[in-house]
């Protein structure tokens, strides 16, 4: 136990505080295991690099984890707790007008910068506050809108009126079809509706499951295998046990349900039992609760393990050779094999004039939301029930496999969203969910499971590293002839949604674009690697990659210029996509092509480096999967209407734009909706992924509120319909598998709507990144900042994939979890970026809305790649392209290998 | 900037003694001495460090020795425009003349003492930013050997990969200069050469071997033995006054076509004075030809190891070199 020579005394927001560390103990721990101090967040602890657990320690800013608590002694610390009221609100206004959070969880991170950077310096400059925030991390914003906020406080704390430009952003929509933009009412569809909760996300005080208290609570701590592949021999758990401190620990024999899940294919065993094999570096040996989580981490290291340590597969080519070792006991390494055929390439190809082919490459990349993977799981009321508090991205499928895994009825696991710090798609799948009930189980007490940095990066599954062999033909003027294209996917250990991945990447293998003979193969492999499933863009990503470097090539033989090839061969209606979908409505590819036009020839005609390319990405998962939109609207007895519906909130704004959607259908105040997720009605939708929320959700609130609405204009009153609940449940089943249609079946469907993308980028004189313009269909822009914010923060993403982000793998294990190595972008590497958006109504969405979440960052990379290639004339067949001026300008993305 | 107490001892003794009862790191932020100030304030002011106690210099006796050439004593508190002025330095010691006036600009000159020149702290931008937890300031990991790296350590780098700033170390360590520097326990001297340390040799968040409770008091300069002269040439990003991206202090003895001896120290490339032994030991006798001066430059740097984005440090520093070599024979080679 501390003895009273280990307190630290130091002031705390102005009280004197004392604190009895633990052995190494950080600032941030104690000041958020024993001070109650929460706004101070853990996103990459100890290393400093995300900014989010930022403290005024003697004024001056410093990352908390970072720091020995036994170094504040006598010093004064200040968190944003401490904060005048009135600082407070101004900081929290500012970032909530200017839209500059989404996940939240880097938020107060930066508000606290914005307190003591606008101390230091009054009126900084937005370069000068780019480089202020270099410690901090943000993965949705791309930075633009942070960078706002941060100038809105300076203006307002000199008591200035905002220049234009921060009071009335620039309008960035045009109507597809040549109408003015539509007005929107206070609260309603298109206007600029802050975020939902985001002065409590400013200021840290919405509490993220990490942050979650319970009288008693346990911390769970997990032990991962120690191998990419070894089979376990034997787990003895006694130093664990006998470790002081510790309440229980699970390993694979105390399961008493179903030990194996997965989204699609049960092949992923919650703990790898004695005899089994590890497949991963982040498969669960084990998982200690004990009374604090440097106990139950230290615990976590007693279990001793024996293995037969075998040699991975980690070659995707190797394991689907014959005779390969079957790395996954449930199925063949080659997992899955998407075949589309139209027309007849062999003879287009003979008939075209320019042929080009080329062997593309792209690479693992790690999601990195700001939020390390947590789960909450208490006993419930009943007995033999339990809570479960997830941040997870769909929280019925949660539901489901957490309840078979404990082997109690559904109806006995109440679920709770806890809108996550950033998920992007890499907290679809299981983490620690099963393991904290389990620890509930056998404990009887609340647990919470909380992984590191580090361990979350070995755990949640990553974006696919595709070879792509690409062949693309066109005819002397330009005009797309074929496109044959096979692709290898590494999966690996686990399936998660990667066969979907790569159907997806071969679905989206000719782009936006008119091809009409197409030959497109995709295998998903299963390695000893980290599992890859979904993330944002969901393998359109690296397609759109490989297919864009081959048009610069084809243009350039036919003497097109990047715009002009691109133009000819856009989608429009009546056109057909890859998959075999003829486009019938909201296909607004030409028109992002003619916003981008002007300022395109403008940077050539100045001597820069320019890069251009389109993209497309569905709406809706599609591809003949039965898709639900379920809403409720419950008038509640305090006046307000609940709106429970069943996708997740993970910083996107679906939870902002539900409201709008009520307001605009009801005419009610925005202040009187109140977004809900749990398992209180049944609203299973399965995964918040493929940017389908506000498309389905949205159709089924509007459904909802018209119910609602109709009571209103009937003289009914909230207050009169307390208790009332207003459903709608809406269901898309006209979408059609690849390949040959079922018998009775006319037409080819894949997907519910497309969004549509032409990017533009160019290079300054140096050949580093300088601007950025995007331009959008988005069907409407339901609220503006949020949709200009998934965009801008899209691009970021993109640049990031283009030429700094990496996640290599040596025999299965990450070579790296530093965040700065992993190549993140930041501020100060961010160039300007110019968003226009053109709403092209589609009809099959709520008010002419479709999905926008992915669809961002599709061409970024091709539009980098030809942007280089016009600057030195090396053309990119690998990403990221780190030997590129473009990387080299960057802050991030050097992988520090250790010395030979 | 975070407020402090301003002590004003007139004595060493009395210095000393407000200074840190310990002599580690961890005591440094109790005090610090204040000189010239032109580089603690600005540390203090970006919350780099936050001292509850600076100690000014300026009313202690005994730190303004100044003997000038060719036996050269100069207190710490000698102010660099003094040294730069002064036309018997420039006659004798002319490295030191030219890297004193290379410093900064004039209004800083006037101000900056030569102790606080050789103490001051490091330039990389990740120490400069007061949240990066770098390893200069108690971190676990330099930032810069995969970051941003472009002005940072070519040699002896790790794992911290710092360059020191100031020229006239480089200047002075090429001149063979002594200090003496004084603590509780009295004074010592040593050659300045050791007075640095790399990184990977002393404490990591020091530069050398000062103790927090120790003072500068002066520094001396032997006079050149017959036959040297020397050279000091600085590369800088930004002409009218910058730090130094690579810089050259050379000395030699020149006998008709032959360089008898020489001895050349890099700076702003290493996180010390870089003394360039090799190169020393392979000019003695050579021919004062072209292609020794290019020999010369290539030994100096052949064990170079840049990072990322400092590579050009190589055949700057090269160039800079044989320049030096052309300059102390008086233009061209015979």
């Amino acid at each position: 136990m501390p003895s009273n020579e280990s307190t630290v005394q130091f002031s705390l927001n102005g009280s004197p505080a004392s604190v009895s560390p633990g052995e190494g103990e950080s600032l941030m721990t104690a000041l958020r295991e024993r001070c109650n101090i929460l706004s101070v967040k853990d996103g990459c602890s100890p290393q400093g690099q995300c900014g989010c657990c930022l403290v005024l320690m003697d004024g001056r800013a410093v990352t908390s984890c970072a720091v020995p608590v036994t170094k504040v002694e006598g010093k004064e610390v200040i968190t944003l707790e401490g904060v005048s009221a009135e600082e407070r609100l101004v900081l929290a206004d500012s970032f909530a007008e200017a839209g500059a959070l989404q996940c939240g969880f880097c938020t107060p991170g930066l508000v606290l910068r914005t307190k003591h950077l606008l101390e230091k310096d009054a009126s900084p400059d937005r370069e000068k506050i780019a480089k202020a925030i270099d410690v901090h991390l943000c993965r949705c914003t791309g930075y633009t809108k942070i960078i706002d906020a941060i100038e809105r406080v300076a203006y307002k704390r000199r008591g200035e009126d905002l220049p234009e430009r921060l009071a009335n952003p620039r309008n960035p929509i045009r109507r597809a079809d040549g109408t003015p933009p539509i007005t929107a009412k206070r609260g309603g569809v298109g206007d600029r509706l802050d975020r939902y909760e985001a002065r409590q996300l400013a200021l840290g005080e919405r509490p993220f499951v990490c942050d979650m208290q319970r009288e008693g609570l346990l911390a769970g701590a997990v032990r991962l295998s120690d191998h990419a592949r070894a089979k376990v021999l034997s787990i003895d758990t006694s130093k664990a046990l006998a470790h002081p401190g510790v309440v229980a620990v699970a390993t694979a024999a105390d399961v008493p349900g179903a030990r194996w899940y997965g989204l699609i294919h049960l092949d992923w065993p919650g703990f790898v039992a004695v005899g089994e094999e590890a497949r991963c570096v982040g498969d669960f040996i084990a998982a200690v609760a004990a009374v604090d989580a440097a106990t139950a981490q230290a615990a976590a290291a007693l279990i001793e393990v024996t293995y037969e340590v075998r040699e991975p597969i980690t070659d995707p080519a190797k394991a689907i050779e014959p005779g390969a070792h079957q790395v996954n006991p449930t199925r063949p390494n080659a997992m899955s094999h998407t075949r589309i055929r139209r027309g007849d390439v062999d003879a287009a190809f003979a008939q075209s004039a320019h042929v080009v082919e080329g062997d593309f490459k792209t690479q693992r990349i790690e999601h990195l939301f700001l939020e390390p993977e947590c789960a909450l799981a208490e006993p419930g009321e009943k007995p033999g029930t339990f809570k479960l508090y997830t941040q997870g991205q769909g929280v019925f499928d949660d539901r489901r496999q957490v309840a078979a895994f404990l082997a109690i009825p559904e109806e006995d696991l109440y679920v709770e969203l806890v809108p996550n710090g950033g998920a992007f798609g890499g907290k679809e799948d299981m983490s620690i969910q099963a393991h904290a009930a389990l620890l509930a189980q056998m404990t009887g007490r609340p647990v919470k499971v909380l992984l590191t940095r580090e361990e979350s990066i070995r755990v949640h599954p990553k974006r696919h590293p595709i070879s792509m062999t690409y062949k693309v033909g066109c005819d002397k003027d330009g005009v797309l002839t074929a496109v044959q294209a096979e692709f290898l996917g590494d999966s690996g250990a686990y399936a998660s949604v990667g066969a979907k991945v790569l159907e997806r990447a071969a679905g989206h293998g000719c782009g936006p674009y008119k091809v009409l003979n197409v030959a497109i193969d995709a295998i998903a492999a299963t390695t000893n690697n980290p599992p890859c499933g979904a993330m944002r863009g969901f393998g359109a990503n690296q397609a759109s990659f490989a297919l864009e470097g081959c048009l610069d090539q084809l243009a350039e033989k036919v003497g097109l210029d990047g715009w002009k090839f691109r133009m000819l061969n856009a989608v429009g209606i009546g056109d057909t996509f890859a998959s075999g979908q003829v486009f019938e409505k909201s296909v607004g590819l030409k028109q992002t092509l003619e916003a981008v036009r002007e300022q395109y020839y403008a940077a050539r005609a100045a001597g820069l480096a320019v890069g251009i390319a389109c993209g497309i990405k569905n709406s809706g998962i599609g591809n003949g999967a039965e898709e639900w939109g379920k809403a409720r609207l419950v008038v509640e007895d305090d006046g307000t209407v609940s709106i429970y519906n069943g996708y997740t909130e993970m910083g996107q704004g679906l939870l902002t734009v539900l409201i709008q959607f009520a307001v605009e259908v009801t005419g009610l105040d925005a202040s009187l909706f109140h977004p809900k997720v749990d398992s209180t009605f049944a609203l299973g939708c399965g995964q918040t992924t493929g940017s389908r929320a506000t498309l389905f959700a949205g159709n089924a609130v509007v459904s909802a509120a018209e119910k609602l609405k109709t009571q209103l204009d009937a003289g009914k009153t909230l207050a009169n319909l307390r208790g009332e609940v207003f459903a709608a449940d809406i269901v898309i089943n006209d979408t059609t598998p690849p390949g040959p249609l079922k018998p009775g079946v006319t037409k080819v469907k894949t997907h519910t709507a497309f969004g549509f993308a032409t990017q533009v980028v160019i290079l300054d004189e140096q050949g580093a990144l300088k601007k950025v313009i995007a331009a959008h269909d988005v069907g409407r822009a339901v609220n503006l900042s949020l949709c200009e914010g998934q965009l801008e923060g899209s691009v970021h993403m993109g640049l990031g994939y283009a030429l700094t982000e990496d996640l290599p793998c040596e025999d299965g294990w990450p070579v790296t979890y530093k965040l700065r190595e992993i190549g993140v972008l930041r501020a100060r590497d961010m160039p300007e970026v110019e968003i226009h958006l053109i709403e092209d109504h589609e009809p099959e969405g709520p008010f002419g809305a479709k999905g926008v979440g992915e669809v961002g960052l599709v061409p970024t990379a091709g539009a980098v790649a030809g942007a280089l290639f016009a600057f030195d004339g090396t053309r990119h067949y690998e990403l990221p392209m780190k030997n590129s001026p473009a990387a080299k300008a960057i802050s991030v993305g050097n992988i520090k290998r250790a010395k030979a | 900037m975070k407020s402090f107490e301003l002590a004003r001892p007139t004595s060493l003794d009395e210095a000393i003694d407000l200074l840190p009862k310990g002599r580690g790191p961890a005591e440094i932020d109790d005090a610090r001495p204040l000189a010239g100030g032109q580089d603690i304030l600005t540390e203090m002011k970006d919350y780099l460090i936050t001292p509850k106690r600076l100690v000014d210099l300026a009313g202690v006796a005994g730190l303004d020795a100044y003997q000038s050439a060719p036996d050269l004593v100069l207190g710490s508190l000698t102010r660099l425009a003094r040294i730069a002025a002064d036309p018997q330095i420039a006659l004798h010691h002319r490295a030191l003349s030219i890297a004193a006036e290379s410093v900064a600009s004039v209004q800083i000159r006037n101000q900056a003492t030569l102790g606080g020149n050789l103490c001051q702290r490091p330039r990389c931008w990740y120490y400069r930013n007061e949240s990066v937890p770098c390893i200069k300031k108690g971190g676990a990991e330099c930032f810069a050997e995969s970051g941003l790296n472009k002005y940072n350590a070519i040699f002896g780098g790790g794992p911290s990969y710092i360059v020191h700033p100031s020229d006239c170390a480089t200047a002075l360590v090429l001149l063979d200069a002594t200090v003496t520097k004084r603590g509780p326990r009295g004074e010592s001297r040593m050659p300045l050469e050791q007075f640095f340390t790399l990184p990977s040799e002393g404490s990591v968040v020091r530069e050398n071997v000062l103790k927090a409770n120790e003072i500068l008091v002066q520094v001396e300069v032997p006079a050149p033995k017959p036959g040297w002269t020397s050279t000091y040439l600085k590369f800088k990003e930004r002409e009218s006054f910058d730090f130094a991206m690579s810089a050259v202090a050379l000395s030699a003895r020149i006998e008709g076509d032959t360089i008898a001896e020489a001895r050349m120290v890099l700076g702003a490339v290493a996180p010390i004075p870089w003394r360039a032994g090799e190169a020393e030991s392979f000019l003695a006798g050579k021919p004062n030809t072209h292609a020794t001066w290019k020999e010369a430059a290539e030994i100096a740097l052949a064990q170079a190891e840049p990072l990322e984005h400092n590579g050009y440090k190589v055949p700057l520093t090269k160039g800079l070199i044989q320049k030096a070599l052309r300059e102390l024979s008086g233009g061209e080679s015979k």
